[in-house]
Parts: C-alpha cells; sequence; structure tokens
C-alpha cells in the first residue's frame, strides 16, 4: 500500500511544489495520475522512488517510511518498484535480453534464473523475436516494451511510469497502455501512470488523479468523465 | 533465492572500461610511473648517502692534545673523564714518544737526522700527548667538542675533522627537500589523472548507473568495477616502475663501485622488496583514494 499524508514538497525554501497531499492507493490498483505540465506530477514519482526527499509529511510504502529512509537502505526499497521512463534508458551497446538481463544482474540473481527469467518476461511483452536485436533496431513501442520488461524482471510490488507514452505515436501509446493494464490484471501489481492523454486514460475507465498546481484537485474512478478540462 | 554478486561482472566491467579509456588510463600509468620512480630513485640515494657517512662515521675521529707540561697521571686522567661522555666510543693515548716517531717516519729517512734529538731527548720533545677519541654519532659532535672544551681538564687543543660529516649531511638534506617538493607534486598530479580518468568513465557510463540506481543497485555494486579499473592502473605502474628502478639500480650501482672503488652502495638484494612493496603501497592507495574521491559525488541515493 502507499500512503501520503499531509505530504508537502519545495525544491526551494517556500515554494512548494507538492502541498499538504493525501492520497492512497492500494496494492493491485491501477491509477492514473494526470494534470498539466509542471503541475507536480514528476515531483510525485520522484518521492515514490526516494529520488527526493519529502520537505514535510509521511511517505508509507509497504513495510519502507520514505520520510525517514537511511540512504543504504534506498538501493533495497527501489527493488520493490519497476520504472518505466519517458526517454526509455536503454544501453545502446547491449541487446535486448542483455538489457533486461542487466536488472537481475545488478542485484545478483544468480545465472540459472536469469536464463529462465527473460525469456519469459520478453514474451510477456511479445518481443521473444528481438531477443537478440539491440536498441538501435528497435521502434519506439518496442524500446517501450523492453523497458517495461526490465521494470517488471525483478518482480517489484509496483510499477510507475512517468509519461510512458511521451515519446510514442498514438496507436502505439494505445499498445503500451493496453500491456500495462494486462500487466495490472494478469500480475496483480499496483501500477501507476503519469500521463496527460486524455483520451487514452478515458479509453481505461480506471481510477484518475488529478493534480493541478501540486494539490489534488479530483480523485475518482472511469476517467475523466466529464470533470473539467485539462 | 539467495543472491550472488558474481566477481566476474566487476572484473569484466572494470577490464572493459580501462581499455575503452585506452588513452586516460595509459597517462594515468606513465604519471604514476614517473612518481613512483623519481620518489624511489631519491629515496635510494639517499638511503646510499646514509650508508656511506656511516662508513665515513669510521675514518673520522677526534684528537684532542694536552698540555705540553701534562703529566702521564694527568693524561691518564684526562682520558677517564673523556670516556665518561656518552658519545664516546672510544680513547687512545698516544704518547708524545710515539708521536713523534711516528712524525719522523712520515718524513723518511733522509730528514730522520732532525728528528733525533727530539727521540733521544724527552724533555726537548715538542709535541704533546694526544689522545684519539672515536665517537657514536656525527650528529652529537657539537656537544662532544663543548665538553673536552670546557670540561676536560688539560686540554692544549682540540682537533675536530667534521666538515666532510657536514658537507654529505648538507647535501643529503637538500636532496630531501627536492625529494619532498617533487613528490608531493607528482602525487597531487597523479592523484588528478586518476581521479580524471575515473570521471571521465562516470561520464561515459552515466546512463548505466542512472538505471542502475533506479533498479537498486547499492553503492558498492556500482563502484566496484572502478575500483578495479584503477587497480589494473595501480598494478601494471607498480609492475613496470619496480621492474625499471630495480633494474636501473643494479646497473648503476655495478657501476658506480667499478668506478669509484671508494663508494660504498646498498646491495640491490637488500632493497628490491622494498621497492616493491613500497610502489605497491603508493600506487594502489592512490588509486583507491582517488576513485572513491571521485565516485563519491555520484554516490548519493
Ligand atoms: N529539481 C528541481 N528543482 C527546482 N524546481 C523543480 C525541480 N524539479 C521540478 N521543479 C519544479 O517543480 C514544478 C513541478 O515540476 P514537475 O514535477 O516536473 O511537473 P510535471 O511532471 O507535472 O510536469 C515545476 O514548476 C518545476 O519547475
Ligand atoms: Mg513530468
Amino acid at each position: 500500500m502507499i500512503e501520503f499524508k499531509n505530504a508537502s514538497k519545495s525544491y526551494k525554501k517556500n515554494n512548494y511544489v507538492l502541498k499538504n497531499l493525501n492520497l492512497t492507493i492500494n496494492d493491485g490498483e491501477f491509477v492514473f495520475i494526470v494534470g498539466h505540465s509542471g503541475a507536480g506530477k514528476t515531483t510525485l514519482t520522484k518521492l515514490l522512488l526516494r529520488e527526493e526527499k519529502l520537505t514535510s509529511g509521511t511517505l508509507h510504502i509497504d513495510k519502507y517510511k520514505l520520510e525517514r529512509l537511511r540512504n543504504f537502505r534506498v538501493p533495497y526499497f527501489r527493488r520493490q518498484i519497476g520504472v518505466v521512463f519517458q526517454d526509455f534508458k536503454l544501453l545502446d551497446n547491449k541487446t535486448v535480453y542483455e538489457n533486461v538481463a542487466f536488472a537481475l544482474q545488478i542485484v545478483g540473481v544468480p545465472k540459472k534464473y536469469i536464463k529462465e527469467r527473460v525469456p519469459y518476461f520478453l514474451s510477456l511483452v511479445e518481443l521473444a523475436d528481438k531477443a537478440n536485436s539491440f536498441p538501435s533496431q528497435l521502434s519506439g513501442g518496442e524500446k517501450q516494451r523492453v523497458c517495461l520488461a526490465r521494470a517488471l524482471i525483478n518482480k517489484p510490488n509496483i510499477i510507475i511510469a512517468d509519461e510512458p507514452t511521451g515519446n510514442l505515436d498514438p496507436s502505439l501509446s494505445y499498445d503500451i497502455m493496453n500491456l500495462l493494464v494486462r500487466i495490472n490484471q494478469i500480475t496483480g501489481r499496483t501500477v501507476i501512470v503519469v500521463t496527460h492523454e486524455k483520451e487514452l486514460v478515458n479509453h481505461f475507465n480506471k481510477r484518475v488523479v488529478m493534480i493541478e498546481n501540486g494539490e489534488i484537485v479530483a480523485d475518482k474512478s472511469g476517467g475523466y468523465g466529464n470533470a473539467q478540462e485539462i | 533465492m539467495r543472491r550472488r554478486y558474481s566477481a566476474s561482472y566487476f572484473l569484466s566491467t572494470g577490464v572493459k572500461s580501462f581499455f575503452r579509456n585506452g588513452f586516460m588510463s595509459l597517462a594515468a600509468i606513465v604519471i604514476l610511473i614517473s612518481a613512483m620512480l623519481i620518489c624511489g630513485s631519491f629515496i635510494l640515494v639517499i638511503m646510499n648517502i646514509d650508508y656511506n657517512i656511516e662508513q665515513i662515521d669510521d675514518f673520522n675521529e677526534v684528537v684532542v692534545f694536552a698540555d705540553l707540561s701534562a703529566t702521564d697521571e694527568q693524561v691518564a686522567a684526562m682520558q677517564e673523564k673523556i670516556l665518561q661522555h656518552p658519545n664516546v666510543a672510544s680513547c687512545t693515548i698516544i704518547p708524545k714518544e710515539v708521536s713523534i716517531k711516528e712524525e719522523s717516519e712520515r718524513y723518511g729517512e733522509e730528514h730522520a737526522h732532525l728528528f733525533e734529538r727530539y727521540i733521544e731527548n724527552e724533555n726537548e720533545n715538542p709535541l704533546p700527548d694526544t689522545l684519539r677519541i672515536e665517537y657514536k654519532d656525527v650528529n652529537q659532535l657539537d656537544t662532544l667538542e663543548n665538553y673536552l672544551n670546557t670540561e676536560v681538564e688539560g686540554v692544549y687543543k682540540v682537533n675536530i675533522r667534521k666538515d666532510i660529516a657536514d658537507n654529505i649531511n648538507q647535501v643529503k638534506h637538500v636532496i630531501m627537500i627536492i625529494c619532498i617538493v617533487l613528490t608531493g607534486l607528482l602525487l597531487v598530479v597523479s592523484l588528478f589523472i586518476i581521479g580524471n580518468t575515473i570521471k571521465i568513465t562516470l561520464k561515459s557510463r552515466e546512463k548505466e548507473i542512472t538505471i542502475m540506481r533506479y533498479i537498486g543497485a547499492t553503492n558498492t555494486f556500482i563502484t566496484l568495477p572502478f575500483v578495479v579499473e584503477s587497480a589494473i592502473v595501480a598494478l601494471i605502474s607498480t609492475l613496470i616502475a619496480a621492474f625499471i628502478q630495480i633494474y636501473s639500480y643494479r646497473y648503476i650501482t655495478e657501476k658506480i663501485v667499478a668506478q669509484y672503488g671508494i663508494v660504498e652502495t646498498i646491495s640491490v638484494n637488500q632493497v628490491w622488496l622494498y621497492i616493491i612493496a613500497g610502489f605497491a603501497l603508493v600506487s594502489f592507495v592512490l588509486c583507491v583514494f582517488g576513485t572513491i574521491v571521485s565516485t563519491r559525488r555520484y554516490m548519493k541515493a
């Protein structure tokens, strides 16, 4: 479970990017975070990853109390979370297979498990036939699926995607979003997707949290519906 | 499931990065080797000077002349008094009868008649009794001289030949200062170059490190390949520098001994292990220090 309580964040003194946030996300939920550019969505994901620290308030994720998590525990905390980046962040000198295996390698998973797990997750994102390709040989949508496989492979409890479709064509965006929804349904992991693509959000009929000027202005199920325009 | 980090990952990543940074790695190695060679050579020179000063000490002596009127008893009392000084190793009395004969021999047969008078008639002997002192420590000569001039009775004159030791000591001090300054400079430069090499590696691997941090790699895991990389630099530099130092030292000392018989040198057998150990210590400390300093900035959580 993710629980923000009176959470605030300011990068500069008295200039709050997020103000007094109260938000609870239960295990297995699928949540869209929406809002204008500059609303504070990325800051929210950075707090979730403990890339940034809260200025005040509390943030609890499962057993971790992030407001007082010691630096040396941060790597172990991050292993509970899979991240999907807008710019993919794939290593160009590694193949698709190696990019995904890398995530297992660096947390010390034995080779035997790596050989079992990588093909399974590549097929889950429908990339089994591209295992030996390099990122430069892939389309944007394929790159994002590699990124997704890499985020999933350590079996994190939570998947966070900040504008995962920001660099993709609309039709590919739909595919990726669909994949995220399916992963949520199949694996039961919590999935948090930050986006500002209204039509996409409406299509999936999920919980939507709307942020404006650092505050939650709407939090309801079923997409934007007839809510105010963004 | 038990998690295990494979040593091969750190090794292969470190080795690859070492070769990818070919030029900077080479620069780091060259500068480290120069630093170690210069520093090592100076230390060897100083050690050899010290070694020779010890040898010269044996020839250095202090000579005390007693008053002409001093009796044998008084001279014996002087010897006793002199032997009480802590810096005195031995003190031998050379009676004036012996001195005058030595002097006569020094001038040779054809001048022997000039000395006959003094040798035959004790009271006409113009030479005083002499006390020859061997001291322990050349650096404590001043206090000994002072002691002889003020505390010992019946002293006519004290002769101290410490100029050789003094000169050598002065040269040694100058060399030492040059050595310290040069070594310091070179260490700073090497640290800078090693740090820069690591920074370039960090830059080229920034994306990789970012991903690693997001996925939950520990700082140790991220840093270890860099440590491996700089350990390779340290290892190669140590081996090359020690090889050059040991063989050139052997060559030079053999040449010097052949050329100038009087100069004694420390045998290469006595120093080669210290050279390797010293170089290894210096280069590894430098490299590890450089790595930690330059990676620390990237290692915040
Ligand atoms: N590292 C930072 N330092 C200072 N201000 C920042 C930093 N990151 C973001 N901001 C500011 O915080 C506000 C919210 O940014 P962000 O969370 O990136 O919004 P969004 O992702 O919704 O576009 C913006 O005004 C932005 O300028
Ligand atoms: Mg953003």
